[in-house]
This record gives structure tokens, sequence and C-alpha cells, in this order.
């Protein structure tokens, strides 16, 4: 908050047009703010050390998609698979972690080492995103058709590989989701809080992102293409690759995502994170990804998927009942693209 | 062929859209620091030969030789490392960055740091950066663009955002300049401004021309040689007096009963 009342000073003093630069840049953060006081006002329960974990915990799994899909949407792309590809990375690294005393194995007599259920997830989701980026780059196909293709038969394939949840999972893979480290916030009277692994992935996730995004070559040059395509090639970046590329990072968080999901309810289901892409696209558009390319920001995007996750919590603590969530949510998604676009102007 | 073995050769280059042939056996050869101008009328072809030597079409048959290297085998994204920049009819850059950020952006292409050396060998990373500064600096003092360098470039004039083209085009130091009709939308004090430009690269710099444009006074003016396409054929080539006079160009300008 100082660095707002500091920033209004100089700006009031000097030019109003720094002042500006400054709303429209940090915007959303306010507005973040201002629900989170808001909240805390109406009710008592919400800030409360362990409510904030579980806020930050249930955004992970779309963290992760929003991600990649912000780095997609700087490409002038979408992508629409993520929820799909997840539920398959999800079944198929649940199989491969089942205790083998579980009533109903897939692999009966299996027992392989945890680094298998989790190089399998991450490569399904690779995979898929691999072939995403080819039938964009390579093939010409919208992006949107392409992952609403890839959307239905990564779904398909789940349901094949299996009709019904994959549950008693080995509680190696399940600290993955459950799991929390530095147990070393005391709570009165409970014992002592700890940051949960999906959190710590989400947080690493979004760090690498960023670093990749503003200070690597590859990231100069996913902007480059969203902000013009052609001038992008005629100096000399190879567009497909790029593309190929960034639809396969977006996959590869969609497994790891599938990953974090199965552990924490501990059981696969080819139903998991039907839709999960939308709210993902819904965060990386809150936090100020451009959907016409060639704008948006990790920072952005996580701040867009906390919008999310607050608003999700602090109705559920106003009892709020689910059918009006989904409409203010929609409302909420809505008026962040009409600030968008105006203050773009 | 000429004692100077050109810069670019294109060899009988034919280029079919389905049924359409957008290019018909079109051979041509840019010399070592020359302007050579492209004419003709709408739909002659011009431009698909512009998309060709930079590689954004593939040519049905023929081959485009550049320092003796066949560009039709040359991925995309190898054209610019390679010493080819253009412009385009229709400007493209990145609308949402300052001047001074879209030249950059080219210069990126040239820039070996990623984030590793970024890390690891800071001070490699600084000077490289400052190198490339310093020459798209110099490109901004040259086309006149310093009260610009600040400026949106999706809040400029037209006329300005083509000399911001032509200066992202130049900061890739090319060796051969593709200009897609670089006077389209002007006025005359500003088609002239571009004109002595265009000049100014010829004069100063190592780096040969191709330029389209439909200004017959001025492709007459600053062009050493034109060559003259018609539906997707070559129906002349010269020095500009020459194709001035030449019968087969007026009549597929004026239409054939003029001739």
């Amino acid at each position: 908050m100082r660095a707002t009342t500091s920033a209004e000073i100089r700006a009031k003093g000097l030019n109003r047009e720094r002042w500006n630069a400054f709303l429209r840049k940090y915007a959303i953060v306010l507005i973040f703010l201002g629900m989170v006081v808001l909240l805390s006002i109406l009710s008592d329960a919400f800030l409360a050390p362990r409510n904030l974990v579980n806020v930050v915990r249930q955004i992970s799994v779309m963290g992760l998609l929003a991600i990649g899909v912000t780095m997609v949407i700087i490409t002038t792309g979408i992508d629409l698979s993520l929820g799909s590809v997840l539920a398959l990375a999800a079944v198929v690294a649940a199989s491969l972690a089942q205790r083998s005393d579980w009533r109903e194995v897939k692999y009966p007599g299996l027992d392989v080492p945890l680094i298998v259920p989790i190089v399998a997830a991450l490569a399904i989701g690779l995979l898929c995103g691999t072939i995403n980026g080819s039938l964009v780059a390579k093939f010409k196909i919208p992006p949107f058709i392409a992952t609403l293709g890839m959307m239905t038969v990564a779904r398909g394939f789940a349901l094949i590989y299996s009709d019904r949840p994959i549950s008693g999972l080995k509680d190696s893979y399940n600290f993955i989701g459950q799991g929390e480290l530095l147990q070393i916030f005391p709570v009165a009277g409970q014992r002592p809080l700890g940051i949960p692994i999906p959190v710590l992935i989400l947080a690493a996730a979004a760090i690498a992102a960023h670093v990749m995004l503003t200070s690597t070559r590859f990231g100069r040059y996913i902007y480059a293409i969203g902000g013009n395509e052609q001038a992008a090639r005629i100096s000399g970046v190879n567009i497909d690759r790029v593309k190929i590329s960034v639809y396969a990072l977006s996959g590869l968080l969609a497994g790891l995502a599938g990953l974090v999901l199965s552990s924490r309810i501990g059981s696969g289901q080819p139903g998991l994170a039907v839709g999960y892409e939308l709210d993902a696209i819904a965060a990386a558009v809150i936090g100020g990804t451009s959907l016409s390319g060639g704008i948006g920001t990790i920072w952005g995007t996580i701040v867009g998927a906390l919008i999310i996750g607050v608003l999700n919590n602090g109705l559920d603590l106003l009892n709020v009942s689910a059918y009006w969530q989904t409409i203010v949510k929609g409302s909420i998604i809505v008026i962040a693209v009409i600030i968008d676009t105006r203050k773009n102007r | 062929m000429d004692a100077s073995s050109p810069v670019l050769s294109v060899e009988s280059v034919t280029l079919d859209f389905g049924r359409v042939r957008a290019l018909d056996e079109v051979s041509l050869h840019v010399r070592p620091r020359e302007i050579l101008a492209i004419i003709g009328p709408n739909g002659a072809g011009k431009t698909s030969l512009l998309n060709c030597i930079s590689n954004f079409y593939k040519p049905s048959s023929g081959r485009i030789l550049f320092n003796g290297r066949d560009l039709t085998r040359v991925p995309p994204h190898r054209i610019a490392s390679l010493g080819i920049a253009r412009t385009f009819q229709n400007i493209a850059l990145y609308t949402g960055l300052s001047t001074l950020d879209n030249l950059m952006a080219a210069r990126h292409v040239h820039m070996r740091s990623g984030l590793l050396e970024c890390v690891l060998y800071w001070g490699f990373a600084h000077r490289e950066d400052l190198h490339h500064r310093r020459v798209v600096e110099e490109i901004i003092k040259f086309l006149e663009m310093e009260p610009i360098r600040k400026a949106t470039v999706g809040a400029l004039p037209h006329g300005l955002r083509k000399r911001v083209e032509l200066g992202r085009a130049l900061a890739l130091e090319p060796r051969l300049l593709l200009l897609d009709e670089p006077m389209t939308g002007m006025n005359q004090e500003e088609k002239e401004a571009m004109a002595r430009y265009i000049l100014d690269i010829h004069e100063q710099r190592d780096v040969s021309i191709v330029l389209i444009e439909h200004d017959m006074g001025l492709v007459m003016d600053i062009a050493d040689r034109v060559v003259v396409l018609d539906f997707g054929r070559k129906i002349a080539e010269g020095p500009p007096d020459e194709i001035k006079r030449n019968p087969e160009v007026i009549k597929a300008y004026l239409g054939q009963e003029h001739a």
C-alpha cells in the first residue's frame, strides 16, 4: 500500500500520465486487494491462515493450466484441450500408482517407483501439446479447432483407459497433492500450518514461466509472434518451432496439473476437470492477457487466478448458492474484459 | 550476364495458386548496390515475386539464388540471417511497442545471449545489448526518427509508420532490401522524403534494393533498372528511359487500343 501512496504523490506533483500508467498496469492488483479487504470485513473466517492457504491450494491446478494457456494466448492461439489432457494424464498416472493391496487394481502385481507415474503424466501432456502445436503450426489449423479436437479425443482416451475412478493410490503419490512442507507456522489449538506442495509446484512453474517470458530469447519470440507474426517471421523467428513449443509446454503443464489434482483427491478419474480450461482462460484474461495476442504476463494471470479463487471461497463463506456463484463469476469475467478493452483504447 | 556477378538471381520462377498462374517463368537479376524497380499493373505478380524471394511462398518451379544459395531450400526464418530484409505493403509492426523497441526487436534475432548467458556471464549480454542499441540509434538518426523514438507505433500516422518499418528492415543490416510499395498512401512531401531515404541508403550502405512502386515518376527517378511484369510474365527489363518508350509496356499500362 505504501508504494501506491508514494506513486500517487509523485503523480500529483509531476504528471497524471504516470499515475494513469501505474493504474493501467496494476488495476488488477488493486481490484484483488479490494476484494480481500471487502471479504475480510464481511466474513470472520476469511482471513484465517488456514482458509487463505486453502484458497491458494484450490487455485493451484487451475493456475498451472492458466500459465500454459497464457503463453498460448500471447501467440494469438487458444488451448481448449487442457481439462481433457489433464484427465487423461491423471488416469494413466493413477493407474501406475495404485497400491497392490487395493481391491480393484488396473495392473495386478505392478509396483513401480513414484517416478514412473510422474514421468507418464508429464509425457502424456507433452505429447498431446506437441500434437496440438503441430496441427496449428504445420497444418495451419485454427487453434480453436485443433485444440477442440484434442479436447474431445483426449477425453475419449481417458474414458477408454478407465471408465471408472482409479483409487487406492500409494501414500507417496498422494503426498504430491496432499502434503505440506515447512510445517512451521503455528496456529492456535491446531497442528502447525505448512505450505501445500501444490502451491510450491505452482509457484515454481510461475517463476520459471515468468523468467522464460521476460528474459529469454524464446520469451521474446513468443511476444513477437503475438505482436505481429509477419514482422516476427521477417525478423528471423522460426514461427513453427516456437508455436509447437508453446503448445507443448501448455500440454506439459496440463499433465503436471493432472498429477497434482489426482493426487490431491487420491484418485484418477476420466471425468476430471471438465471445463477447467475455461477457468484457466478466464484467469489469464482477467489478469490482462489480450486474446488478440502479444500482451500478457504470468504475474497478471496468477492474480487473475487468485481473484477467481478468492471469489469462489468468499461466496462459499457468505453462503451464496452455487447457482448464483456461477452468475457472479461470469459477470466479473465480462466486466474485466470490458475494463481491459477500455483502458487499451 | 554482366561481369559483376548478381547478388540475387531469380531463375524461371513459376508460382501457381491452384489453377491461377501468378508468376510464369520469371527471371531477373539484381546486381550489387543497385536499385531495381519492379512495376506492373495490379495483379501482375509483383508482390508474389517478393513473397517468393523472402520465402513466404514456395515457387512451383524455378530457383532463386542469393549469393549462390538457393533460397527455395532455405527455411523461412533463416532468410533474415542470410541478409534479406523487407517491408510490407500493409505495414507489419508491433503496434503496441515504441519505435525504438520495434527496431530493437529486429536486432534480438542476432542476440545470442539467452537466459543462461545473462545469469552466468552478465558482462557479455550487457555489451551485446549496447552494441545493438548503438546500431539502432544510428538508424533512428539516419531516418530522422529522433522525435518519435519513444512514441507508440500504433499511434503514429501512416507515413511515419512506413518509415519505422523501413528502419526495422535496416536494423537487420541487410545485403538485400525488399520494399513493397514503400510510398503508398503518402502525400507528395512524404513520398519525396521516402525517396530521399531510399537514395541515401543506396548511397551510404552496401545494399541492393528491390522496389515495388506505383508512382511512375518516382520510380523512373530513383531506379537504376526497371523490370515490368504483366499477368505474371516479365514483359520488359532495362534502364528507366528505355522502359518509358517500350511499346509493350505502354500497351500493358494503357490498354491495347492506345498502342
